[in-house]
């Protein structure tokens, strides 16, 4: 009896410079919204002011992680790049 | 008689949000016809450090422009407030060649961007104008017929739609450029020079506070435009340049 062989994983690393442009575009949006929620006092409607700035500064508090998360795996990759040159 | 808009800041983020949809569409048509010399993970890199480093630098000028007017506190920094081309394009100049530097990339990257700078930041500017008086981008009160009024009941320069005027006729001019044989990297710095000296001087007739007879955001283009004339004159006039064309 033959079996196919299982579909191989892609070892291809996932591109930190993708995520890192998509978290800088994102706090960039997010940041805008939350100026735009305080200028206007909540799109208009002083109800949900408190969401609007509260789910953009979650938004840009995760990119900032996010931020962080990717420029530590930037420098490990490229200093265990470095070693196996 | 004036033109009258009434101000619609929340569409702000609207337009942001599709000046950056435009602008990477247009980045991407522009790489699959022209070629590119960088290969994928180079050019996202590039790519990443012009966005982090417009980010960081939109925000500080953005803050410092305000100085003169508000107190500034070290909090300041967290809150909302304004973010600036300017400070985004400097930002992300100067990120991208320090990575260039780091990862040792040699060949000019920037020309690739110009097309879709140019569109990014018009359609951004449609939102700055229908924010109206919520934006710091308004301009001077006026007299002349095409002066826009805001709400205040005074007609004012409408500086975005000067701005989005400018930029249509340097994309084409460059887009024209573009298509001769040039030298590799010359159509970024001539777009770069180009907006600072535009920001320059539009921004005589914009009522920000003024440091030494300029705003902040002058004095920035001044410094910019210093730091980008050796390397456009290089560009320019020096010979055995890489040539391109697209």
């Amino acid at each position: 009896m033959s079996m196919d062989p299982l579909p191989s994983t892609s070892n291809e690393p996932i591109s930190l410079a993708k995520l890192a442009t998509i978290f800088a575009v994102i706090f960039g949006i997010a940041f805008g919204l939350c100026a735009v929620s305080a200028v206007t006092g909540g799109l208009g409607s002083q109800k949900v002011l408190p969401f609007l700035i509260g789910t953009s500064v979650v938004i840009e508090g995760v990119c900032i992680l996010g931020l962080l998360v990717v420029g530590v795996l930037a420098i490990v990759r490229f200093f265990s790049n470095k070693s196996q040159d | 008689m004036n033109v009258i808009v009434s101000s619609h800041p929340m569409l702000h983020p609207f337009f942001e949000t599709l000046g950056y949809t435009c602008g990477y569409a247009w980045y991407r048509r522009g790489r699959v016809r022209s070629g590119d010399l960088l290969g994928d993970e180079q050019r996202w890199t590039v790519i990443a450090a012009a966005a982090i480093g417009a980010l960081l630098g939109s925000r500080v000028l953005g803050l410092l422009e305000q100085t003169p007017r508000l107190k500034m506190t070290w909090q300041a920094v967290f809150l909302p407030g304004g973010k600036t081309i300017v400070g985004g394009l400097l930002g992300g100049w100067f990120a991208v060649e320090m990575v260039k530097r780091l990862r040792g990339i040699q060949s000019r990257t920037g020309d690739l961007f110009v097309i879709p700078l140019c569109i990014g930041v018009a359609v951004g500017r449609i939102g700055c104008f229908l924010a109206g008086l919520a934006d710091d981008t308004y301009g001077t009160p006026t007299k002349l017929p095409w002066g826009v009024d805001f709400g205040d009941g005074i007609a004012r320069h409408p500086t975005q739609l000067y701005e989005i005027l400018f930029l249509g006729l340097l994309a084409f001019a460059l887009n024209r450029y573009n298509r001769r044989p040039h030298p590799e990297g010359a159509t970024f710095r001539l777009f770069l020079g180009a907006y600072l000296a535009w920001r320059l001087v539009v921004d005589f007739i914009k009522p920000q506070p003024l440091v030494l007879g300029m705003n902040l955001i002058q004095w920035s283009c001044v410094a910019g435009l210093v730091a980008l004339t050796p390397s456009l004159f290089q560009l320019l006039f020096a010979k055995d340049q890489l040539v391109r064309s697209f």
